[in-house]
Formats: C-alpha cells, sequence, structure tokens
C-alpha cells in the first residue's frame, strides 16, 4: 500500500469528519470502573518508556501499536501480549473504536500532523515533547484541542512531578525573595547521551517503512542512521533544544508561572560528535523574560553540553534577592538575608572625615548588638522526594486521570506551545545567527 | 583602586611614591596622611606628567578619562599602569594602541591583574597541557550581593563643588550640575564608567585570553536588566552574555545580588576529558575518561535482534576488566603558596575508579 503523504492527508481528512461526531459523543466522564484503551505510536525508546508507565496505571490497556520497523512491532508483542493489533499505520489505529488515547512518540517532525489527525479522530493524546517540530505547528494544535475538545497532555513529566510542585510552592512563599536570574543545564558526557542509538542489524527498506517515516519531512535515500538516531537531524528532530531545552522550559514555567521569553538568543556549535549531525552538541540560551503579574523580570540561561568532561547533570538554579533554590532530584534552598546596612568605604577620605562620616553612618545604623534569635540557619535546606519516586508514573496518572474527568490538564496544547516555542526560537537564533523576539502571550513571532 | 595600586607599587623594592592627582581635596589630604607630607598633589594631571622626578604613572581615574590620561603620559614619556578598562568607548582603542607604538620606548600595562597571577600561569600550564582534552565551553561569573559589592561607595560629608572640580571631573562631557552620587559612584553611570562589563567581564576577558591563548570573540550578544539596585543608576545589575570564540563558547555571568553570602569569582573549563575550576586563590582539576565503548539502546529491538546486535558489540568492544591503572583523579586541586608559610604549592588528590 502506497504510504504517500497524499495519502495521508486523504485519510486523516475522512478520519477528521468521522471524529466530529465522535467527538461530541465520546467528551464525557469516563467512570473509573471503565477500562482506558491506549494505542502507542512510535515505539522507539520514549515510546515504550510511557507505554510502561501507562499500563501501570489502574484500568489502562494497551491495545495497539504502530511503528515504522518492524522489529519494534515485533518487539511490542512479545513484550506486551500478542494479541495487540500491530500496523506500520498510524491511521489504522486512529479508525479503531477500541481506542480511547493514543501515546506519539514518534520523531518530531511528525508530532503535529498525527496529533491533529488524533484529535480529530476523538482520541485523547499523549504527545512526547517538544510539542511542534516548528512554531508554525503551534496553532494549529492549540485550535484542534480546542476544537474538539480533547485532552492533549504533553510529555514533559517534571509538570506532574513533586519535585517541581515542592519548587513551585516553595518559590511562592517567596523562599528566595524576588527572583532576578535562572539558570538551567543538562550535561551530557556519553555516545547514547549524545543520541548515538543502536541501530538493529536487520535494518532495511525491508524491514522498515522508510516513505513513512520521512513522510512530511525532504525526501532523503534510505538510511538507517537518520530513522534509529533521527535527533540528530533537523529534518526529523529539534536538536538539543527541542529535546532538552524544552524540559527545561516546561519546568522552570510550571514553577514560576511564566508564560515565556520575549527575547531569544542562542550560540554554540558542533564540537565533539561529528558523526554527520547537523545539529550543535553545545548549546548555550539566553531568554529575557519581562515582569508579570507572576514573577519579576528576569534572565534565564540555559545550557546544554553534550562533551561535559564535567560529569552528566541536570538541574535549575534560581536566584533571588534573599537566596538560592537548587531543584534537581530535589529543592534545595540557600537563604542569605539582605544585609542589614551598606558598610562604607572611606579610607580615602582624610582621617578627620573618616571619623565624622563614621559618626553620621552610627546615627543612621547603630551598632546592634547581636541576639541569639538573630542566628540563621547556615546549613542548606534539602527537600527529597521519596526514594525510587517516578514522576513519569504521575504525569501518566494525571493523563489517565484527566482522561476520566474530562477536566483541563496542566501542560495542555498551549502550556507545550510556551514551552516548545521558545526552544524552536533557540534553533532559529543559532542556525540564522539572529535575535528572535516573540510574544508568548499570543505564542507569535514578533 | 587608585589606593590599592599604589600601596602594591611602593611596597616594591626601590620605588617612591612621588606626586598624587585626585579631583576631591580630601583625598590629596589623605594621600599625605597616608604617604609623607612630602608627596607633591595636584587636581591638575598635566603637573604630574609635566615634572621630570615622575618616571611612571597609575591611572586609577574613572574610565572616562583612560584613553586621554594614557596618551598624554605617554606622549610625556612617562610609562603606564592604567587601570582596567583601558578605554571607555570602543572608538579610543586603536589610539591607545597606537600611542603604545609611537612611544614605543615606554611601557604600557593595564591592570588586570589576573593576567600575573600563579593560578591563571598554572591554568594555562594545564590547558596547554591538555589536562582537560581538547576545550568546548568556558564559564566565567562573577557574583556579589552587598551594597559596595553593586558601587555605593561612601561619599565623604564634605563632598561639595569647593572640595570637588567637578568641572574637570565631567572633562568633555556636557555640563551638568554637581552631583556627589555621580563623582563618588561614577561606575553607575553610563557617562563615566562602563557597568559591570567594564568594571568585571573586562577581568574575566582577560584571564581566559591568558589561559587560553584567545584573541577575543567573533559574535557578542549580552541581556540582563537592573533588577535590584534602583538607585538612580543607569546601567544593569544583572548581565549575562554569550561569546563565539573559534572553538568554543564562553558565557559571562555578573549578577549583584546573586542571594549568596559571599562574593563568588571563577571560571570553569569544560573539555572533552574534564573541567578546571579557578577561583581568586586556586585551580581544580577533574577528569573524566572518554567512554571507552559507546554502550547500546537496543530493549524496543526483537528479542533475536538483540542477541545478534550483542553478539557484533561484544565482538568489537571485547568485555574488559577494569584495572588499577584506569582510575583518575577526581579532582585535583592546586593552590598559590599562602603567606608566612612554605613556599610550596599545594596539591591535593582523590582518585576513583573509573
Amino acid at each position: 500500500m502506497s504510504t504517500s503523504r497524499r495519502h495521508f492527508l486523504k485519510s486523516t481528512a475522512a478520519a477528521g469528519l468521522a471524529a466530529q461526531t465522535l467527538a461530541a459523543q465520546s467528551a464525557k466522564p469516563i467512570s473509573a470502573s471503565d477500562h482506558i484503551q491506549i494505542a502507542l505510536i512510535g515505539a522507539g525508546g520514549m515510546g515504550s518508556g510511557d507505554c510502561e508507565a501507562s499500563q501501570k496505571q489502574p484500568g489502562v490497556k494497551l491495545v495497539a501499536v504502530s511503528d515504522c520497523y518492524d522489529g519494534r512491532l515485533t518487539r511490542a508483542k512479545e513484550r506486551w501480549g500478542n494479541d495487540l493489533f500491530t500496523t506500520r499505520h498510524f491511521e489504522e489505529i486512529l479508525i479503531r473504536k477500541d481506542v480511547d488515547a493514543v501515546l506519539i512518540a514518534t520523531p518530531d517532525h511528525w508530532h503535529a500532523n498525527i496529533a491533529v489527525a488524533a484529535m480529530q479522530a476523538g482520541k485523547d493524546v499523549y504527545c512526547q515533547k517538544p510539542m511542534v517540530q516548528h512554531v508554525e505547528d503551534g496553532k494549529r494544535m492549540v485550535d484542534a484541542q480546542k476544537q474538539t475538545g480533547r485532552i492533549i497532555q504533553v510529555g514533559s513529566q517534571r509538570v506532574s512531578s513533586i519535585v517541581y510542585q515542592k519548587a513551585k510552592d516553595l518559590y511562592e512563599q517567596g523562599a528566595i525573595g524576588e527572583l532576578n536570574m535562572v539558570e538551567a543545564w543538562w550535561d551530557r558526557n556519553s555516545a547514547t547521551g549524545a543520541w548515538q542509538y543502536s541501530i538493529p542489524p536487520d535494518a532495511s527498506v525491508d524491514t522498515i517503512d522508510w516513505e513513512r517515516f520521512v513522510g512530511p519531512a525532504p525526501k532523503h535515500e534510505f538510511d538507517p542512521k537518520r530513522i534509529f538516531r533521527w535527533r540528530n537531524y533537523r529534518d526529523y528532530g529539534t536538536g538539543v533544544a527541542g529535546d532538552l531545552f524544552v524540559h527545561l522550559f516546561s519546568g522552570m514555567h510550571f514553577i514560576t508561572s511564566a508564560i515565556g521569553p520575549t527575547r531569544v538568543y542562542a550560540a554554540g556549535g558542533l564540537r565533539f560528535w561529528k558523526d554527520g549531525r547537523d545539529v550543535p552538541d553545545v548549546l548555550l540560551g539566553l531568554y529575557d523574560y519581562p515582569k508579570t503579574e507572576h514573577h519579576p523580570a528576569f534572565n534565564l540561561a540555559l545550557r546544554v553540553n553534550f562533551v561535559s568532561g564535567a560529569g552528566e547533570s541536570s538541574g535549575f538554579r534560581f536566584v533571588g534577592s534573599e537566596g538560592i533554590m537548587t531543584v534537581g532530584n530535589g529543592v534545595t534552598i540557600s537563604k542569605t538575608p539582605r544585609e542589614t546596612e551598606p558598610g562604607y568605604t572611606v579610607e580615602t577620605f582624610p582621617k578627620e572625615i573618616q571619623k565624622e562620616f563614621i559618626k553620621e553612618y552610627r546615627e543612621k545604623y547603630p551598632q546592634s548588638n547581636p541576639t541569639a534569635d538573630a542566628i540563621r540557619p547556615t546549613a542548606e535546606e534539602k527537600f527529597m522526594p521519596p526514594h525510587g519516586y517516578d514522576d513519569e508514573f504521575d504525569h501518566h496518572r494525571n493523563f489517565i486521570a484527566h482522561i476520566r474527568s474530562r477536566k483541563p490538564v496542566v501542560e495542555d496544547a498551549v502550556f507545550g506551545f510556551r514551552a516548545a516555542g521558545p526552544a524552536l526560537l533557540s534553533n532559529m537564533s543559532f542556525f540564522e545567527n539572529r535575535v528572535c523576539n516573540w510574544d508568548p502571550s499570543t505564542m507569535t513571532l514578533v | 583602586m587608585g589606593s590599592g595600586d599604589t600601596t602594591s607599587a611602593v611596597s616594591l623594592p626601590g620605588v617612591e611614591l612621588a606626586g598624587v592627582c585626585d579631583l576631591y581635596t580630601g583625598r590629596l589630604a589623605r594621600a599625605k596622611e597616608r604617604w609623607g607630607n612630602q608627596i607633591f598633589t595636584t587636581r591638575d594631571y598635566r603637573e604630574v606628567l609635566a615634572r621630570k622626578d615622575v618616571d611612571a604613572v597609575i591611572i586609577a581615574t574613572p574610565d572616562h578619562w583612560h584613553a586621554k590620561i594614557t596618551q598624554d603620559a605617554l606622549a610625556a614619556g612617562k610609562d603606564v599602569y592604567c587601570e582596567k578598562p583601558m578605554v571607555q568607548k570602543i572608538e579610543q582603542g586603536q589610539a591607545v594602541v597606537a600611542a603604545t607604538k609611537q612611544h614605543g620606548d615606554r611601557i604600557l600595562q593595564v591592570g588586570s591583574q589576573y593576567v600575573s597571577s600563579l593560578v591563571y600561569i598554572k591554568a594555562r600550564d594545564l590547558l596547554t597541557a591538555g589536562a582537560i582534552g581538547e576545550l568546548n565551553m568556558v564559564e566565567a561569573y562573577l557574583d556579589r550581593n552587598s551594597a559596595i559589592g553593586a558601587w555605593q561607595y561612601s561619599i565623604p560629608p564634605d563632598a561639595s563643588e569647593q572640595t570637588v572640580d567637578w568641572d574637570r571631573f565631567l572633562g568633555t562631557l556636557p555640563e551638568r550640575p554637581f552631583e556627589a552620587t555621580r563623582f563618588f559612584r561614577w561606575r553607575n553611570y553610563e557617562d563615566y564608567g562602563t557597568g559591570v562589563a567594564g568594571d568585571l567581564f573586562v577581568h574575566l576577558l582577560s584571564g581566559l585570553h591568558f589561559a587560553t591563548n584567545s584573541l577575543g570573540p567573533t559574535r557578542i550578544y549580552a541581556t540582563g536588566g537592573i533588577r535590584y539596585w534602583h538607585d538612580g543608576r543607569d546601567v544593569p545589575d544583572v548581565m549575562l552574555a554569550l561569546m563565539d570564540y573559534p572553538k568554543f563558547t564562553l558565557e559571562l555571568r555578573v549578577n549583584l545580588k546573586a542571594g549568596l553570602p559571599a562574593e563568588n569569582f571563577g571560571f570553569r573549563f569544560i573539555g572533552t576529558e574534564g573541567v578546571m575550576t579557578t577561583s581568586y586563590n586556586s585551580v581544580t582539576l577533574a577528569k573524566t575518561p572518554r567512554e571507552t565503548e559507546p554502550g547500546y539502546t537496543i530493549d524496543t529491538f526483537a528479542e533475536a535482534q538483540q542477541k545478534e546486535f550483542l553478539r557484533n558489540y561484544h565482538r568489537q568492544y571485547p568485555q574488559q576488566r577494569p584495572i588499577a591503572d584506569t582510575m583518575r583523579p577526581e579532582s585535583e586541586k592546586s593552590s598559590p603558596p599562602q603567606k608566612d608559610s612554605t613556599p610550596t604549592s599545594t596539591t591535593t588528590k582523590t582518585s576513583s575508579p573509573p
């Protein structure tokens, strides 16, 4: 069967029509006793992880899996049972009446088309980050969510993490005073961390639906690296910005209630992993966040280094007028109370003038005798989640809970686009050698 | 800065202070209190340059006077120690460089002391020796959290138009009424200073260029804002910059309200095989050897394919038992000799298995 783009467009249009009636019917709460049947579209590393986390939720059953590589369909049956429906064509999943929700974990260049088609077909959607590969696709997703009334949750699990909820609570309680800067980073130092994923020995045009993989991307001859290591290519992925900056944006936006920067600049380069990839392995970005009702104006600095001789780590530093909040596996607060007096620099004044200055200074700032009450803990205050805590599980629990309740999710299409937008603008800034301006409230380029 | 520079200079053998020039008379009085009544003092720097008993001058005026006085001093046959930044405006740079060429027998040294620091010589040696492999990124930072750190310097009670030569301070700038804050806290104003970039980025850039033998970046972007010190200043108190060097990316950060108990200054040099961190008085090296094998991600392949993959993989990367020789120092810290102690640098090392 032909898998050309035209075929895809035709079949999704038909699915869309059928969906509108279906959407109206099924946008009702699903009781806890009813099973929710899910399907996986894109059964690679992330998709398989999502699928495991989803199936751990009570009342969730996996019924179908789609992938462009046959080996992954075989593997899905090995893992999740022979009775699974498997296909190379996601459209065959969207037309199934026994599928309530789909997990979309394809390469980035397929996200928007499949997610919109799925919502139009009446499915709820869990879509991997970044929500879209191109800024122009964001509005299409937001509109589809509105028009169909389906649940869409984007897959930055930090938004459901109790660690980030704790950080949000502490931030809102004023734990670090007035925020002025955020730094966030994700350093890696390994081949698999740098997306050199394994290529199966049987990879070939016989086992892989290459045309279907390429889909909306520019035509290219078969190359197993481009499908199994798709993050390395701008045709299919979004580089470190779309893979990792987007997580940092999601986490930071959740904690501060920020909606996005107005100005974006990124710099970096391909320093080490020169394996044919066309995206940088070191990328740094600077972002201007203007004052809103939720936070003062501040600057964000992001960093991803895939050649980090400093070792692998990821985290955030929120810097405020009265302390620093570090977010990683847990949350750490270190407080520094403001100075009680400004101090002086008088040693270049004549002795007589120094005396006069200090006399006036002491009238204004009387020498206080420290009391025991004035002693503050110097140690950091550290909050850790329970041992074995899994935010991925919580993110899927939220997704399933909202499928049942039909209440809006936190990380919906608007939230997802507000994280993906500045990540994609980072790429635009880097590749086009320019500063990008963004309106985070309307989610448009300026 | 000028008094600090002078104290350092006169502590060297054979160096004598002959004269002091300042626009606030209190500083001239203070100079005599500190360094003796015999020294010549004046409000007019040209009177210092005209003196035959002066071999060299320390220029520690506000930034907007650096270029002019440096050029006049070189022309008057003086050697020059000029505080950083060497110039206030980019257009002044070529002229100062030309003046040093024109007066080729004169010495000009700019006052970023890291270029003479044992710590940065050690850092340069380690980088050159490949201690962290190939450099790909540098972070440099200076965080402060105090009023004085944010340039809220003291204003003497007798500050007035009588004690301060306001017109000479303004120099070629447009006239404006006397304002003690603008004179004593000149770093807060673009008219006289250069903000955190000229005061602090310039130190970080000097140290970086010295340690990496770099000439400079080809592309520069900076952002920030006035976040806390809303005292009438017109320069940012938080500033971040990204700069493209031919082989690495530099990130610079200065935050004058950094939520920290003490000033934090330093560099992180990131390489393919380690990280080197420098501070005022130490260099710390932590090494991470490159992977000996790439690893694999095969759990989404069919079982038969996984087996075949692993057979091929282990043919290519035979399984090895780690040996003691592969252990690398987790971190190695070097510090220059401390005052009043034995003149050897200290080194500490801890090793851990791969």
